[in-house]
């Protein structure tokens, strides 16, 4: 899995934002996820399960190739992974879970946690449970990247909705084509 | 993708003028075949924004019944209406080259302009054939019944031109309708009425609240309808979406997309095609439609070019090019600039097979 030949897109950011659904709503087979109790005073607020190592699924392409997805766990112990997972990937889609209690810091601990690969690849934010709450708003996140720098576009998506994580992952490609 | 008619038979004068005395045709009716609930509502939303631009009275039906069919495809036509006359049939086709061409976009929302002038054309000839046939045997509307082949032009004028570029301006103004309603400067929350439609406006928030969703506001964009305005307290508007339990939306969003589906193809005024452009912040590409745009955005945002060499280069047409440009401008999210900048990319073409597999893995 770290062949850096691999077509492959990864899924990061904080814990319950949606990484393991995101892929599970869009690939092809059954997701290999490794779920276990979550051992982080922060995470066992939060969320019943989550992910240790890595999610992964895939998608067939014509003549048979793969475009491998991973997601990368939440819990930060695990922060290592990520190295491994982004290696040779052609973009990464960050979610942001918006119910967070501070969603901005964490969208600034991702992007710092990934700033080498994103100084050759583009990411695309996205900001899941914005249905639950809509501050801090689109905007927000916009100013946050301003401050930082970072050109990335911010898309409000529910890792459950396939036609979300397909604008993620279709917006990922108009920047490695056009951007 | 676009809307064709079959048969080239076209809208003269001379059919005008019989049209315009002899109303005899109260409703014409159309009934859609093999679309989706969503599609339907979609084309019955432009058929009621096109409704005042229309020379005859338009109704979607259910019945078995209808004078015109609309199709999905030709090809379907075969195992979905395979007996109803080809001068009854209306089409979605892909194919540029054949004339009469309406413009739609991927969800199926026909370009008003080329509906007017297809229904227009259509309802014109229907009518002229109802009044000639007046004391004759009535053409058979129902689809089980045999039909004759389509009657033969009445003049050979060209057809209308495919590209959808509206007769009466060349430049788009937002200074109509609800449009120019929300872009005027209120220092309170408003409500705005719209024929049937109320929404109410909180503007030191960026947000609206409104029943409908996007989509189902398209009727209401109508540069013709002339709406009511009346400011609000905050308390008020608070009562009002509370007892409503409507969920605020943002309000650049319903700017953006009125501003994208009333500009029809026409640069916004004050630019021109030569123009220099550059895109400062990303749309939201959850909008509908907006989505089809990633490219298109991603391209505007680290080029700063003319606004008709972007449509060269992205292979945009220029009609959506500046339908998205007038929409984020209208926004603010664009700059002019006085020279070009072009972000060199290394072509890799290895990656962009990968990337265009990936695109049509994805369908989108
Ligand atoms: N209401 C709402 N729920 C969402 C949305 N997106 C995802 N969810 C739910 O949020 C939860 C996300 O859980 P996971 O997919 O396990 O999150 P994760 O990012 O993999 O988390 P870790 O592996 O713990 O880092 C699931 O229960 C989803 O159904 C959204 O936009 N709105
Ligand atoms: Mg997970």
């Amino acid at each position: 899995m770290q062949d850096s030949n691999r077509i492959k897109i990864v899924f990061t950011g904080c814990v319950g934002a949606g990484k393991s659904t995101a892929i599970t709503t869009i690939s092809e087979k059954s997701v290999i996820s490794t779920e276990v109790k979550p051992s982080e005073a922060s995470v066992i607020k939060r969320k019943p399960t989550t992910t240790v190592a890595m999610d992964y699924g895939e998608l067939t392409l014509e003549g048979g190739d793969k475009l491998h997805l991973y997601g990368t766990p939440g819990q930060r112990r695990f922060e290592f992974m990520t190295d491994l997972l982004t290696k040779g990937a052609l973009g990464l889609i960050v979610l942001i879970d918006n119910t967070h209690e501070d969603p901005l810091d964490e969208l600034d601990y991702y992007l710092n946690l990934n700033h080498s690969f994103l100084l050759q690849r583009p990411a695309v934010i996205g900001v899941t449970h914005y249905d639950q709450t809509i501050q801090p708003s689109i905007d927000d996140y916009y100013d946050a990247l301003a401050e930082r720098g970072d050109p990335w576009p911010v898309v409000r998506a529910d890792a459950r909705s396939l036609a979300d994580v397909k604008l993620l992952l279709n917006t990922l490609l108009a920047i490695l084509e056009y951007g | 993708m676009g809307i064709i008619f079959l048969g080239n038979y076209i809208f003269s004068n001379l059919v005008k003028g019989v049209v315009e005395r002899e109303m005899s045709v109260e409703k014409l009716t159309i009934k859609l075949l093999g679309f989706s609930a969503p599609e339907m509502e979609r084309f019955s939303a432009i058929l009621a924004l096109a409704e005042s631009r229309l020379q005859q009275a338009w109704q979607m039906t259910t019945a078995e019944d209808a004078d015109f069919f609309l199709l999905p495809s030709e090809q379907l036509k075969a195992s979905l209406a395979a007996d109803i006359s080809a001068a009854r049939c209306l089409f979605y086709t892909d194919d540029p080259a054949i004339g009469n061409l309406i413009l739609s976009d991927c969800h199926k929302i026909p370009r008003i302009n080329s509906l007017i002038n297809v229904l227009n054309h259509r309802g014109a000839q229907k009518t002229i054939e109802i009044t000639a046939n007046a004391e004759a045997i009535p053409e058979p509307a129902s689809p089980s019944s045999g039909e004759s082949a389509p009657p033969a032009p009445i003049e050979s004028q060209p057809a209308p031109s495919a590209n959808d570029q509206p007769a009466d301006t060349a430049n788009f103004a937002p200074d109509h309708g609800l449009l120019s309603a929300l872009l005027e400067h209120h220092a309170t929350p408003i409500l705005i009425k719209a024929n049937t439609v109320v929404i109410c406006v909180d503007p030191s928030q960026k947000l609206y609240y409104c029943p409908l969703s996007l989509t189902q506001l398209i009727p209401y964009f109508d540069p013709g309808i002339a709406p009511q305005v009346k400011p609000i307290s905050v308390p008020e508007m608070q009562e009002l979406v509370g007892k409503a339990k409507l969920p605020p939306q943002p309000l650049n969003n319903l700017i953006w997309y009125i501003t994208f589906k009333t500009s029809q193809g026409r640069l916004l005024q004050g630019t021109a095609p030569e123009d220099i452009v550059r895109l400062l912040h990303w749309p939201d590409l959850t909008i509908p439609e907006c989505g089809h745009y990633a490219k298109l955005a991603a391209f505007m945002h680290s080029n700063t070019m003319r606004l008709a060499d972007i449509a060269k280069t992205t292979s945009y047409p220029p009609a959506s090019v500046y339908d998205f440009y007038n929409a984020c401008t209208v926004v603010g999210m664009t700059e002019k600039a006085d020279t070009v900048q072009v972000h060199e990319k290394v072509a890799d073409l290895k990656q962009q097979t990968v990337l265009r597999k990936i695109r049509d893995r994805l369908k989108f």
